[in-house]
């Protein structure tokens, strides 16, 4: 789990049902996408800071997550202070 | 005239959701795109055309907002389906377009880039769209668009929609679109890697082509400040309790604003259909016709369009609302309050549109993924209150509240909610029973806030506004004459008993009234003038009762008895049944064919209509109370249950939703009656 | 019944157009819904490929 502020990126997610994984992927949401998160639980929202290249690092694009999909999408939580 | 300038162009419109494809197509199209309903899951097929002299014009078809071609939701099907051919928008040729025009935007390029690849694959004459590239200028680096061209192998344009800047060169790409010389990679892994590799390229050439670190800097910081406010205005948005205050905040400000607003141009409205009806009466003098044109046309015309200013203002004000970016917000509140009544928050944005309409709502319940929480959603949907019931609030909030905005709006909305309240508890019902399963996990993209386009606003009100028109100047027309018709003939030369009777009464009131002091004889004057006002009303009534609508409305008026509806309400509410507006139209009309009614607004006149006995109001409170649950509550919309059965596959489940809503209406209204009266 | 006045037959006439139309109109929406489909609408309407 990791906390409001704090970045991660993306893993596979094998909980996710296809077309699941499908949507959230076409969402920017992808493996190796780094995000930021803005708030855990009902809505998780996540800011993609990057879908894994450098050019989505200004768009403030965000997603928000029913906490019933939010637990089922894998992270690896970012060292503070790492650019994506 | 040559080939050339005859030819019509095909272009579709193309991107993800919240790129500004609406907005552009406002700008290029403005008044001249047509609406209607398309068989996708957008809410309307918005088409429209644009050109310029010496070269074809170009035909633009708005599609739904997609993230990728190739999901399985029906928006993305449809969109597939229009760039094969196989279907086209009403009042289009289903063929390939002759050109895609795909939105992007310019501050999320990489994640945009994925439906752009998808559209490359299949060879078609592409133009990319970079919109927001003032906003990709503020907050950094927009891409290179040379460079994005290049790797794309297609036409990039920067524009920005919303000021307008770049349209004439977006529209003579267009109209000089070709097949791209590029084609990305076939499988899903490849594209994602190649969406990353363009963006990364088109940012990098921008960066070296940029002077000082400075821009980028200061963009940065601007960028990060944005962020922590939107992290913040979130953070309250979708709160639960926060959330769920703010929601109902921003819709009584929103209601509010509407009653205050409309005021003098409902006034402007009144007193035009006033004028028109006397200017009618002293030209063609004492007759039928005179009658017909001023009780039939301009009275049920009138009783209808008085209500357009307040239409207009609902969906400006709801589009300005949309254009924020605080309705996805919205969404999770719902999902959370949804959620133990069997439906999440992806039936938030079809339930929202069908206070619009019910028949785009339901089409838009295709957006639900889980088909059984769709069948309810379908089925529900007519409870929210649609603009076709804004006439009815407005009429009976004014005759329950007079002169009193606030407390309209309150009950306004309490309208809103008692119709959500009723369809969360049928879905409840429904997915209880006949659509049982879990809903699926809501997950959606929170746009950035931004400022709304008042132009777009304006341009939804006037859509809106001109539908409305439409259907007064149509199916409310129609039906106000034939009632004129109706409560007019036979005509009753007879006089009325229990009129003479009040006249003789009021006469002996005065008999001897000379010979009495002066404050006795004028309360004598007083209570004649009652009288007499009494036996007008009887007389009247005495003749309408007669009439072809008085025995109908007498024949069903048994039915509505225990809603403590008499005869006039009771055709009010029948005739209904073809159009809820008819309701106000009806009134009007049974309101102003009373000799007395060329000095009063439709209104007034309304309000003070009387029952049989002369006395009491046919609106108390209690009845208007009553019609007012009867008419959030009750399926009055042949149209909707053609969709119903059409959208759900079967005509049981449009019975149902019949049978259902009217039978909760009627309880509803007869319990709300007994316990006002 | 006035029908000794022409304004009568006049504004019977228009009443009764008016509602011809509307029966018309009535039979058509009906028919289309039967149809199924409307004019114009030619995509599938199921979601997923799974009808409701």
């Amino acid at each position: 789990m990791v906390a409001p502020g704090q970045q991660a990126s993306i893993l596979e997610s094998p909980a996710l049902s296809g077309e699941e994984a499908n949507s959230l992927r076409a969402m920017g949401l992808r493996p190796g996408a780094a995000v930021r998160v803005v708030r855990v639980g009902q809505p998780t929202i996540l800011e993609i800071l990057s879908c894994g290249g450098p050019a989505c690092g200004q768009c403030g694009c965000r997603m928000g997550l029913a906490r019933g999909v939010a637990e089922r999408v894998l992270v690896q939580p970012l060292p503070t202070g790492v650019e994506p | 005239m040559s080939d050339a300038t005859t030819r019509v162009l095909h272009v579709c419109l193309l991107g993800n959701p919240n790129t500004g494809k609406t907005t552009l197509l406002n700008r290029l199209c403005g008044l001249r795109h047509k609406t209607g309903n398309f068989p996708g899951t957008t809410q309307e097929a918005r088409v429209g055309t644009v050109g310029n002299s010496g070269l074809p014009a170009v035909r633009i078809t708005d599609l739904p907002g997609i993230y990728s071609l190739e999901l399985a939701s029906s928006e993305s099907e449809v969109c597939r389906e229009v760039l094969s051919g196989r279907t086209s928008a009403p009042g289009t040729d289903a063929r390939e377009p002759d050109a895609v025009c795909i939105v992007v935007d310019a501050t999320n390029l990489e994640r945009n880039l994925l439906i752009v690849g998808e559209v490359l694959r299949r060879r078609l004459p592409t133009v990319v769209a970079l919109n927001m590239v003032d906003l990709a200028r503020k907050l950094g680096t927009p891409p290179d668009e040379a460079t994005l061209s290049e790797q794309l192998g297609a036409r990039v344009v920067p524009i920005c929609a919303r000021s307008g800047d770049g349209l004439p060169a977006l529209v003579q790409a267009l109209q000089h679109a070709s097949i791209p010389t590029q084609t990305p990679p076939g499988t899903q892994a490849g594209l994602e890697a190649w969406t990353t590799s363009v963006a990364t390229a088109a940012t990098l050439a921008a960066q070296r082509k940029a002077h000082a670190g400075d821009t980028g800097a200061q963009g940065k910081a601007k960028a990060k400040s944005r962020m922590a406010l939107t992290d913040a205005i979130d953070r309250v948005a979708t709160h639960p309790l926060g959330g769920l205050a703010m929601f109902v905040g921003v819709m009584f400000a929103l209601f509010y604003a509407i009653f205050a607003l409309a005021q003098i141009p409902m006034g402007l409205i009144e007193a035009i259909f006033g004028w028109s009806a006397e200017r009618v009466q002293k030209l063609l003098g004492d007759g039928l016709l005179a009658d017909f044109i001023a009780g039939g046309v301009l009275g049920g015309l009138g009783g209808t369009l008085v209500f357009l200013p307040q239409i207009m203002l609902l969906f400006f004000l709801i589009s300005l609302l949309e254009d924020t970016g605080y309705l996805a917000r919205a969404a999770f509140v719902a999902d959370r309050f949804m959620r133990p009544f069997g439906l999440s928050g992806y039936a938030f944005v079809p339930l929202l549109s069908s206070h619009a309409c019910a028949l785009p709502g339901i089409m838009a319940t295709r957006t639900i993924p889980d088909r059984k929480e769709r069948l309810a959603a379908i089925l529900v949907a007519p409870f929210m209150s649609c603009s076709a019931r804004i006439p009815v609030y407005v009429l009976l909030t004014a005759l329950l509240f007079p002169g009193k905005p606030g407390q309209q709006a309150l009950a306004f909305l309490g309208c809103y909610a008692l119709g959500a309240a009723a369809g969360l508890l049928s879905s409840l019902v429904a997915r209880r029973t006949i659509a049982r399963g879990a809903s699926r996990e809501l997950a959606m993209e929170l746009p950035t806030y931004k400022r709304p386009s008042v132009r777009t606003a304006m341009l939804s009100a006037w859509d809106r506004g001109l539908l409305f028109v439409k259907k007064a100047g149509t199916i409310i027309l129609a039906i106000s004459m034939v009632l004129w018709w109706l409560s007019s003939f036979p005509k009753q030369h007879a006089p009325s008993p229990a009129a003479a009777e009040a006249r003789e009464r009021a006469a002996m009131v005065l008999a001897g009234a000379d010979a009495l002091p002066t404050a006795e004889r004028e309360a004598a004057q007083q209570q004649h003038d009652a009288l007499q006002e009494q036996a007008e009303h009887l007389e009247a009534s005495h003749h309408a009762a007669q009439t072809f609508a008085g025995r109908i409305g007498r024949f069903v008026q048994p039915v509505f008895e225990p809603l403590g509806y008499d005869w006039r309400l009771s055709i009010g509410v029948m005739t209904s049944f073809a159009a809820r507006e008819v309701f106000a139209s009806t009134m009007a009309v049974v309101a102003t064919g009373k000799d007395d009614a060329e000095d009063e607004g439709v209104l007034r006149a309304i309000k003070e209509l009387r029952r049989d006995d002369g006395v009491t109001l046919v609106f108390t409170t209690a009845t208007a109370w009553s019609l007012l649950v009867y008419y959030v509550l009750a399926m009055q919309c042949l149209p909707t249950l053609a969709v119903t059965a059409r959208e759900s596959g079967h005509w049981k489940w449009a019975v149902l939703q019949l049978v259902w809503m009217c039978g909760l209406a009627y309880l509803g209204a007869m319990v709300v009656y007994w316990v006002a009266r | 019944m006035p029908t000794h006045d022409w304004q009568f037959w006049i504004v019977t006439l228009l009443a009764a157009g008016a509602a011809g139309w509307m029966v018309w109109r009535a039979v058509r929406a009906l028919r289309a819904g039967k149809r199924g489909k409307g004019k114009g609408t030619r995509t599938n309407l199921t979601v997923g490929g799974r009808r409701v």
